[in-house]
């Protein structure tokens, strides 16, 4: 594999900068003295991100849409709080516990399920629901894991170079994000992916080409088990009190699904993207004391995503990257300017980027031209039917039957604007 | 003796109870190709309206089925203009109404709030009372929810077999063009389906609104079930839906009789996954076979 | 029915048999095919070709029979494994990956196939195979944006890109107009050149004559006759299965 290929180093370096600047935060935050709940928010951030990108590297890219993200979560959210409650392990030991009971449960799920003759999305989709529920029934009536009453997770010993709990989930959440991101990236750019692309397109042909199709599902249903599990296993932590209703609720699905859908799941960054957006709007929204109403306002957002974003946001900022981070940064620092918290500028500067981001062309300067597939294998450019009907115009392509003059394969870029 | 008597009742008296519930969305599911999530939603509202006519009106809960009933109707009439209009498949189904349900469940969190709401036990004699037949007792809801049950699925049954509306929605999906070609007119009949479907959730919803303390997750629990019962059942077979129902139910009456009550709801759906594994084309035929590969 | 070389045919089949229900779709069918082949596969609908080239690319399993690729025996392997052997299939209505471009479709299956050989470099691969059937000037549409001419070009490129040693073509010239069907004859026969063993499933009796030095027939599911095309069709159970009993 050409390491140059996977990790174009000008990316690389975008990435490790504001990686560098999210480490440095609590630090920042320690000397300047900015609202603690800053940190407590970006933790949560993180922890979404984490759980979206574990549900759409598995769902996204291979097209078997899960319900059943609660079994890993919760999994790993009782196995650290059962650890670390009855049997004293620090915190950190048991995050690998948790990763191995979340891959337990995926891959004796994906055993039983892609087994299957006729599979079909629908049942894929009320078979996890099915285990989901299962094990949630199951944690609930065996006392020997919960029993209904729930359990108290006290403090967990963990390193002291982590700091305080806010700081130390602050660290381990941005890791496990990093993880998770890095490995949906890594997947996305490898025959790996390429392969669960084509299973999530068509998995006979993808099979008859040459696909090992039933091992590919199971190692991805398997890797994102393992980081939902994980996940779920730290931010136990964070809840304090874990319940099967906690656990194995309706609630995580829900929550990837919609973050997944939006952001686009055919990218590695649409979960993040989503994870961002939706977690910010629901933090302003709660604490607004408008819990109800935001549960229909993203309902109403998943629904239109469904029927009218194929791609969801990242097709859409793929193909026109600038002018919609430009309206965040100015929305963001006009906002925060004038005076209202950081998380209620983010979320204006969001608002003011998904505009601009809808704007359709026209009212837009002219494109020179864009790449599609000047980036790596199976890389950015899959901006398929998302929410621009600019349509592709075919000019001289399509004339009778005549041979087509093949491009110069030096410069794969091509004009396809106006 | 009396236990397996009473261990049977009990089965069948869930039996009625969830082929109810589940016949309407065994019907979307297999013939207007809608997985209809909102289903329960739809049947936690019209419990809630059985709730609110009965507790503040005070109506008799059982004739509140004259409001849930069209409201049923109605609001599947309004689904399915809705995935027609937008041309949803299969799959976006259950995504959007996913979304419905949980729009509906936050709305019926505002108007109710999370406290749990039950008729008051002297407004609600069909859930006090009971059907005692020699040794075995029967809650007078559950028996008239079976027969209700029994009513519903044999009509809809008939509906399919021996009506032209039915024979027409069948002969499309079997074969969508040559049905068209013959002048069925889809739309309308897919209508008539789908209005069905959204009666039979009214009708649960009374019987829910009797039988349970509501909240607005309360309906959560009943999902896996509910779908176990449809997919075991063949789509759209309003008999296969019946028998399982009783499969599910005498399991779940089988546990909480023999071994710990609270395993109930887990057993049903352990049969689910096990006959998912083994025959997940269900225990029973779908009606119609689909012209597909 | 095989004939005297069965030692040295690439693809060596004896007695398949793959039934539905009480139907025998392939009923103890013998097939030989060798290297650098071009076989002509043709009957009348409902004959079993389609049958034929799901069971031998894995799709379906066999009921009995034994399937020799390279000496190698495939008839209880995944189809992924028998691609990994170098077989490949085209589909008679093209199915591309809807959402990958043409380009991601070709490189999809340099990725994948045959093991061996490997190609050096994933992109090159799939440049050539895009330049070879006549794709690079589209290499990055979507597929539903192209012809259906273009998508059949697509089914024969990304069939190419895993590398197989025996192709099969189901259709693949069907509903082609003319300068088309000329030009995708051509093809085929350069691939042909390229050494790769092929076999043409096709109803256009001109595509056959033009291409293929070998004929089977099949009807319900059985050889009715095998060898140079022009004597195979004038055999009677041929002419029969065709015509019907009349004009025998």
């Amino acid at each position: 594999m050409n390491l140059r290929r996977i990790f174009p180093p000008r990316v690389v370096a975008v990435w490790l900068v504001i990686y560098v600047a999210l480490l440095l935060l609590p630090t920042v935050q320690g000397i300047t003295g900015f609202p603690l709940y800053n940190l407590i928010f970006l933790y949560l951030v993180f922890f979404w991100i984490t759980q979206a990108t574990s549900w759409n590297i598995l769902s996204g890219y291979s097209g078997y849409f899960s319900f059943g993200q609660a079994a890993f979560y919760g999994g790993g959210m009782y196995t650290t709080t059962i650890l670390g409650s009855r049997y004293d392990w620090d915190l950190l030991p048991t995050l690998p516990v948790a990763a191995l009971v979340g891959a337990g449960i995926a891959f004796l799920t994906g055993l039983l399920v892609f087994r299957l003759r006729k599979l079909s999305g629908e049942i894929f989709a009320l078979f996890t629901l099915a285990v989901a529920l299962g094990i949630g029934a199951l944690v609930q009536n065996w006392r020997v894991l919960d029993g209904g009453r729930g359990i108290v997770l006290g403090q967990l010993d963990y390193p002291d170079l982590l700091g305080d709990t806010t700081e130390m989930l602050y660290y381990l959440g941005l890791t496990l994000a990093v993880i998770a991101l890095l490995a949906a990236y890594v997947v996305q750019r490898s025959r790996f992916g390429a392969g669960l692309f084509a299973i999530r397109d068509d998995e006979k042909v993808a099979e008859a080409i040459g696909v090992p199709t039933f091992r590919y599902k199971m190692l991805i249903f398997t890797v994102s088990g393992a980081l939902a599990a994980a996940s779920g296993g730290l931010h136990a932590v964070q809840v304090g009190f874990i319940s099967t209703d906690v656990g194995f609720g309706l609630r995580v699905a829900v929550f990837v699904i919609l973050m997944s859908v939006v952001g686009g799941r055919r990218h590695w960054f649409g979960p993040l993207l989503g994870a961002v957006l939706i977690q910010t709007v629901t933090d302003r929204m709660a604490g607004a004391g408008y819990a109800e109403a935001n549960q229909i306002v993203l309902a109403a957002v998943l629904i239109a995503a469904t029927l009218f974003l194929r791609g969801g946001i990242s097709a859409r900022l793929v193909e026109r990257p600038l002018p919609p981070v430009l309206g965040f940064v100015l929305g963001f620092v006009g906002t925060f300017v004038a005076g209202y918290p950081a998380i209620t500028a983010a979320a204006w500067g969001m608002a003011v980027g998904l505009v601009v981001l809808f704007v359709p062309d026209r009212f837009l300067p002219q494109r020179r031209s864009w790449t599609r597939g000047g980036s790596a294998p199976g890389g950015d450019g899959d901006g398929s039917g998302a929410g621009t009907d600019d349509g592709i115009e075919d000019g001289h392509r399509i004339e009778g039957d005549e041979v087509i003059e093949p491009s110069d394969p030096a410069s794969p870029t091509k004009e396809t604007g106006r | 003796m009396t236990v397996l008597l009473q261990t049977l009742a009990t089965g069948v008296a869930l039996a009625g109870l969830y082929s109810i519930f589940a016949i309407g969305l065994s019907l979307g599911w297999g013939l207007l190709h809608t997985i209809n999530f909102a289903h329960f939603s739809f049947v936690l509202l019209s419990a809630y309206v059985t709730y609110e006519l009965s507790a503040t009106g005070g109506w008799d809960p059982l004739t509140t089925i004259v409001v849930t009933v069209p409201l049923g109707a109605l609001l599947g009439l309004g689904l399915q203009l809705f995935v027609t209009t937008f041309k949803i498949d299969v799959f976006g189904t259950l995504i959007v109404t996913f979304g419905l349900f949980l729009m509906f469940e936050a709305g019926m969190a505002m108007q109710w709030s999370a406290d749990l709401r039950r008729i008051p036990a002297e407004l609600n004699p069909y859930f006090t009372s009971a059907l005692v037949i020699g040794p075995i007792r029967v809650s007078m809801l559950l028996a008239i929810s079976t027969v209700m049950a029994l009513v519903t699925c044999l009509g809809v049954w008939w509906l399919l077999q021996h009506t032209a509306t039915g024979r027409g929605i069948r002969a499309f999906v079997q074969e969508p063009e040559m049905a068209a070609a013959f002048g069925v007119n889809y739309r309308s009949l897919a209508l008539v389906i789908a209005g069905i479907g959204g009666a039979t959730a009214g009708l649960t919803g009374t019987v829910l609104g009797m039988y349970l303390s509501l909240t607005p997750t309360i309906i959560e629990v009943w999902i896996a079930v509910v779908f176990a019962v449809v997919l075991l059942g063949g789509l759209a077979n309003p008999i296969g839906v019946m028998g399982s129902a009783f499969v599910i139910g005498m399991v779940e009456s089988v546990t909480r009789q023999f071994a710990d009550p609270a395993l109930a709801r887990l057993a049903a759906l352990v049969v689910l996954i096990i006959a998912l594994v083994f025959r997940p084309e269900g225990l029973f035929k779908r009606l119609v076979e689909e012209a597909r590969e | 029915m095989s004939t005297t070389q069965t030692s040295t045919a690439l693809l060596s089949c004896h007695g398949l048999v793959k039934t539905f229900g009480g139907l025998h779709a392939v009923d103890g069918v013998d097939f030989d095919l060798y290297e650098g082949e071009i076989r002509g596969l043709v009957g009348p609908n409902g004959s079993g070709k389609s049958t034929m080239i799901n069971v031998l690319s894995g799709h379906l399993t066999l009921d009995d029979g034994q399937i020799r690729l390279d000496g190698v025996a495939t008839e209880r392997l995944q189809p992924h494994r028998i691609a990994e052997l170098g077989m490949a299939r085209t589909y008679q209505i093209p199915r591309p990956f809807g959402t990958l471009t043409v380009r991601e479709n070709v490189e999809v299956a340099a990725h994948f196939g045959a093991s061996e050989p490997q190609p050096d470099d994933v992109h090159d691969e799939a440049q050539r195979w895009l330049e070879f059937v006549g794709l690079a000037g589209v290499a990055d549409e979507l597929p539903d944006t192209i012809t259906l001419h273009q998508r059949k070009l697509l089914e024969l490129g990304r069939a190419l890109a895993t590398r197989p040693r025996v192709l099969f073509l189901d259709e693949v010239l069907a509903g082609l107009n003319p300068r088309e069907l000329a030009h995708g004859i051509d093809l085929v026969r350069r691939i042909g050149s390229l050494g790769v063993s092929i076999v043409v499933v096709e109803h256009l009796m001109r595509v056959i004559l033009d291409l293929c030095e070998h004929l089977t027939v099949l009807n319900f599911g059985k050889v009715i006759a095998q060898g140079e095309p022009e004597a195979c069709l004038r055999e009677d159970a041929v002419v029969k299965a065709y015509l019907g009993d009349a004009h025998a």
